[in-house]
């Protein structure tokens, strides 16, 4: 059975197509701001020696971590709604998927501190710096470099997410085409165009992040 | 002297197993302090708690006698008393994502506040100090194990701590390299840096500690200087760890002076297995004796004790040289040669391995060579002019 394709109901919607692409790079760029310096918080938390943070943090990140993204959202949407806390949906996905990320990427924060040999974070005490002034201008550095690859994976993986945003009516690429699907009825084209678009914008970051990797290993080696 | 450091009563625990069981010492202003002992004896971790960078249990520590800390000191408190000390580490920890002047210049710029200007004028005169001037723009990566550690020791110097803790700084480098940073310390010390070192090179120790200090079981077992340490040591512990350290095959050492050469006569005999024989070529009378002072009473038991045979060819007898005939005769053996040999000095050769030169001028001075083939060839003509000589008997 062939099937006609009707490429140009693309073109017909670009308009809604393009808010929705922008939406979701949006939410994209804001969740990784936030979830990165979130997670890096948590990291901080759940490395002091006080139980009273230190429990509640690794409490908090376990729970993140465990739960569907898609119960986060929902819950967040809903169920604060049964409350009177009425967030809108982009919000809500802005939440919940920076919280999600937050937790993985405190994870990677975490392992990637406890790679730095002890003794960078000793000599820079010795020297005098604060325990935050060798955290940040000593270890951090050298952590970020060690965990970027996985860090940027974690990233890719929650660009895609962001489709989730879709079931609590968050206008970004997946509820776009779903809407314009159910008055076109032109599902194979719509699918393969956001396929395409998702493509467009995690690919450049794989680049980037290659290419940052590179750098960042041939300076120890060249200068 | 001014005080640097004092430490009272230190004591670390882990569980029930006491690391450091009250260590108590000070140190003033450009005095150098050697820290020995067999490993897992507590030196790492005393270096660590006078760094702060381990918590204590029990005692105080006095920096640059004002600052006080002890365990329930705050933060503030030991981030004062860090700027007192440096610290060099075994396997130096420097920052390898910076370059060897920035691993310079940022402790100065965070912590001393200098300008950026201020601190590579300072970076550049430490660096040049280490000899490793050329290579600011390198990263550590690209260093030899003794650059690095040039470069750590050049980054704790900038910081112009008033002592420095360093703990085996050599013990990760390929035995080529060691000299060099040894010779470094050296100079450093020369210069009057205060200094407390960790370390197994005991014969650089020796040249440059104003005090050995003994550790083991977190305990410090004995200090003082090197001389009293190596050769006239009370304690077994000390005697056995030090004698272990001694291997080398070949050793040239020189001794100055009268409290020297009356520890080294008495260390001497002490090292020496019972029942060997101190071989003298040329002796000079009583000059001799007058040396050891006090101290031939205790040498004689110790002689007695551990049955070492005197064999001396001497030109003529001294009176205190027949005395220890008489007190010591099955232990004592006398020949006399030619009135032409008389010099201010005699030849030793004792046990397998050592050749002593003793020079009598206005302060004694002893040469020891640890040779076992010189032993052998000087111990033939020994037994050569031994046999041309005239037996002494009382």
């Amino acid at each position: 059975m062939a099937y006609d394709w009707y490429w140009s109901v693309i073109w017909q919607f670009k308009g809604a197509l393009l808010k929705g692409f922008l939406i979701t790079l949006e939410l994209s760029i804001l969740v990784i701001l936030a979830g990165t310096i979130f997670g890096l918080f948590l990291a901080l938390l759940r490395r002091t020696e006080h139980p009273i943070i230190k429990i509640p943090t690794v409490f908090i990140i376990e729970i993140i971590k465990d739960l569907p993204i898609l119960v986060i959202l929902i819950w967040l949407y809903y169920v604060l709604l049964i409350w009177g806390i009425i967030i809108s949906g982009f919000t809500a996905a802005f939440i919940g998927l920076s919280l999600s990320l937050s937790a993985f990427v405190s994870e990677t924060f975490r392992s990637g501190i406890e790679s730095i040999h002890k003794g960078q974070m000793e000599s820079a005490i010795s020297l005098g710096y604060t325990k935050s002034q060798a955290m940040f201008k000593v270890v951090l550095p050298q952590t970020f470099k060690q965990i970027l690859p996985n860090l940027m994976g974690l990233y890719i993986h929650q660009i895609k997410n962001t489709a989730l945003a879709s079931v609590i009516a968050v206008d970004e690429l997946l509820h776009t085409t779903n809407i314009i699907i159910s008055s076109t009825y032109r599902p194979l084209e719509l699918y393969t165009a956001i396929a395409v678009i998702y493509l467009i914008i995690i690919i450049p970051i794989v680049f980037v992040s290659h290419y940052f990797e590179r750098r960042l290993g041939i300076k120890v080696r060249t200068l | 002297m001014k005080q640097i450091l004092k430490v009272k009563g230190l004591k670390k625990e882990y569980g029930n197993h006491q690391v450091l069981s009250g260590i108590d010492f000070e140190i003033g202003k450009g005095e150098i302090k050697c820290l020995i002992g067999p490993s897992g004896g507590g030196k790492t971790i005393l270096l660590r708690c006078l760094s702060l960078l381990e918590n204590f249990d029990k005692g105080e520590i006095f920096y640059g006698g004002k600052i006080k800390i002890n365990p329930q000191s705050d933060e503030k408190d030991k981030k004062i008393a860090r700027k007192i000390i440096g610290v060099v580490f075994q396997d130096f920890n420097l920052w390898s994502n910076k370059s060897v002047l920035e691993n310079v210049i940022e402790p100065l710029m965070l912590v001393k506040n200098f300008s950026k200007s201020e601190a590579i004028k300072k970076a550049n005169f430490y660096l040049k100090k280490v000899e490793l001037e050329g290579k600011e723009s390198s990263y550590p990566d690209f260093l030899s194990g003794g650059q690095k550690q040039r470069v750590a020791i050049a980054r704790t110097l900038a910081m112009e701590p008033k002592i420095i803790l360093m703990d085996e700084i050599t013990s990760a480098l390929d035995p080529e390299l060691i000299n060099g940073i040894l010779k470094l310390i050296k100079r450093l010390a020369h210069e009057g840096q205060t200094m407390i070192i960790v370390t197994h090179h005991l014969k650089f120790a020796s040249e440059i500690a104003d005090t050995f200090m003994f550790m083991e079981g977190g305990k410090i077992i004995e200090q003082g200087s090197p001389n009293k340490l190596i050769y006239e040591s009370k304690f077994d512990r000390t005697k056995n760890f030090l004698k272990s350290l001694f291997t080398h095959d070949q050793e040239i050492n020189i001794y100055e002076g009268y409290e020297d050469f009356k520890s080294f006569h008495l260390g001497l005999l002490n090292r020496m297995k019972p029942k060997i024989t101190g071989h003298v070529l040329g002796a000079v009378g009583d000059r001799w004796y007058e040396c050891l002072g006090n101290k031939i009473d205790e040498y004689e038991e110790i002689r007695l004790k551990k049955r070492i045979k005197w064999k001396m060819i001497i030109y003529k007898l001294s009176q205190k040289e027949k005395d220890t005939l008489k007190k010591l005769s099955k232990l004592t053996d006398y020949r006399i040669i030619s009135k032409e040999l008389e010099v201010p000095s005699n030849m030793n050769i004792w046990g397998d391995d050592t050749i002593l030169l003793q020079i009598f001028g206005k302060k004694p001075v002893i040469i020891e060579i640890r040779n076992k083939e010189l032993v052998k060839g000087y111990l033939n003509y020994f037994n050569l002019l031994w046999e041309q000589g005239k037996k002494v008997s009382v």
